[in-house]
């Protein structure tokens, strides 16, 4: 009766095992009734160990809100005051934002289940790389050209030709 | 003399009433059936070769309940009971009946039918991007261990000098105002599963819903652990993969914002806010 009880108990409990092995319990091997009943008790008094990621994403939280705060000034005082110094800070402010954001993309899109351990690595290094391409190519423009927001400027007063 | 005149006045009467019964069941029984279809996704794990399908049943609203879920109950009981969903309180405040209707997370229990487009089909789906039990039943594993992760109960540093069951903490109405559309969830997933950040990331991002109660336990004035629970969270995944897409919100059969808490956890995790010290002296009748 003691015996049949315990393995009645043991057969119910088994959906919970199929569960807890998905997070890290080792399969029961049924040896002895009184056995298994040992291993299920264990197996459901041990807590998930539940690993989210590491690491401190609380600064760049803080840097993405100060400067999409900052992007509210720097865009137009830009436009209006058309120096050297603004076009660097313009530059450097725009491919920070645009990074970022597309940093969360490539995060969130971009994952392991989907594509592998090497393909996000990728993924995020030529990230890294276009940003880092488009702050210089916006840096020449500064240095050498006109500058961002004077290129603006002017394809705004472009005439349609009638 | 009384009870004579009420006996004649029963007496002729009695064929008006049953007159009347009549027109009320002939109308019943003649008025036009309101046939209303509900298709309905099923899954059978017994036959895994099998793929998923959409069955459709019709169902005559005159003799069904006001709600989807008396159609269900209703289709499971005289149609097909192989039909599998979850029920139990019928009133939305168990959380079982969760579950995609018309494209919307919600609960089934508090969801009317829609009777004045009969040509509409009803379409209900599991919730969304959960893997699937049987039929209508979503697998919770992870939900739940998410839940068992935020540690959901009242922490104190002096556990020991503060017996259990002595006395009671004290908390001022202000405080306890703060719990306030926080509480009240009911933990039926209906917004995790609305939110794509969730469906991308299940593993590691929380999701609204068990981030609102994450912060439910922060807020609390009689919890000490909010250091700990502030901590566990400033990884890039547990709350920063919400984007502020808001569905959860939107979706909330609870009417409950779930978008708002996760943006007080991310106030208080950036330092734009604190915990407020308690209104009152929390342990003060243990003393």
């Amino acid at each position: 009766m003691a015996l049949s009880m315990l393995l009645r108990s043991s057969s119910r409990l088994s959906p919970v095992l199929m569960n807890a092995s998905r997070i890290s319990c080792a399969p029961v091997t049924p040896i002895l009734a009184n056995k298994i009943a040992i291993n299920n008790s264990r197996q459901i008094s041990v807590s998930p160990i539940r690993q989210s990621a590491t690491g401190n994403h609380v600064a760049l939280w803080q840097a993405e809100r100060a400067l999409s705060v900052g992007l509210l000034g720097i865009v137009p005082v830009s436009f209006l005051i058309e120096s050297q110094a603004s076009e660097y800070l313009l530059s450097l402010a725009l491919v920070m934002h645009f990074h970022w954001g597309l940093e969360a993309l490539v995060t969130d899109y971009v994952r392991e289940e989907l594509f592998g351990s090497l393909l996000p690595k990728v993924s995020h290094v030529l990230l890294a790389l276009i940003s880092a391409a488009t702050l210089a190519g916006l840096f020449m423009m500064a240095y050498k050209d006109q500058g961002l927001a004077k290129t603006t400027r002017k394809i705004w007063a472009i005439q349609p030709a009638n | 003399m009384a009870l004579a005149n009420d006996l004649r006045i029963i007496l002729a009467t009695r064929g008006a009433l049953s007159h009347l019964r009549s027109i009320h069941s002939s109308s019943a029984a003649s008025a036009a059936q309101k046939i209303k279809t509900f298709e309905i996704y099923r899954y059978n794990p017994e036959k895994p070769d099998e793929k998923p399908r959409m069955q459709s049943y019709k169902v005559d609203l005159n003799t069904c309940g006001p709600m989807v879920l008396d159609a269900l109950i209703k289709i499971k009981n005289e149609m097909d009971p192989t039909l599998t969903f979850r029920r139990s309180c019928r009133e939305g405040i168990c959380g079982s009946c969760a579950m995609n209707i018309g494209g919307t997370n919600t609960l089934a229990c508090i969801s009317k039918i829609d009777a004045s487009n009969l040509d509409r089909p009803v379409k209900i789906y599991p919730l969304p991007h959960m893997y699937v039990v049987k039929d209508l039943v979503p697998d919770f594993t992870n939900f739940y261990n998410q839940y068992r992760s935020i540690q959901p109960w009242l922490q104190r540093k002096n556990e020991k000098t503060e017996e259990k069951g002595k006395a009671q903490y004290l908390q001022s109405v202000d405080d306890r105002s703060k719990l306030d559309g926080l509480y009240e969830c009911i933990l039926c997933a209906c917004c995790s599963t609305s939110c794509p950040s969730y469906w991308w990331n299940s593993e590691k991002y929380l999701g609204p819903a068990v981030l609102m109660q994450a912060y439910r336990w922060i807020i609390d004035s009689r919890d000490e652990s909010t250091k700990a629970r502030l901590d566990k969270l400033r990884d890039p995944f547990s709350v920063y993969r919400c984007h502020t897409i808001m569905n959860c919100s939107r979706t909330c059969p609870k009417g409950l914002n779930p978008g708002k808490a996760i943006a007080e956890i991310k106030k208080l995790l950036g330092g734009l806010a604190t915990k407020d010290a308690p209104g009152l002296e929390t342990a003060k009748l243990h003393k």
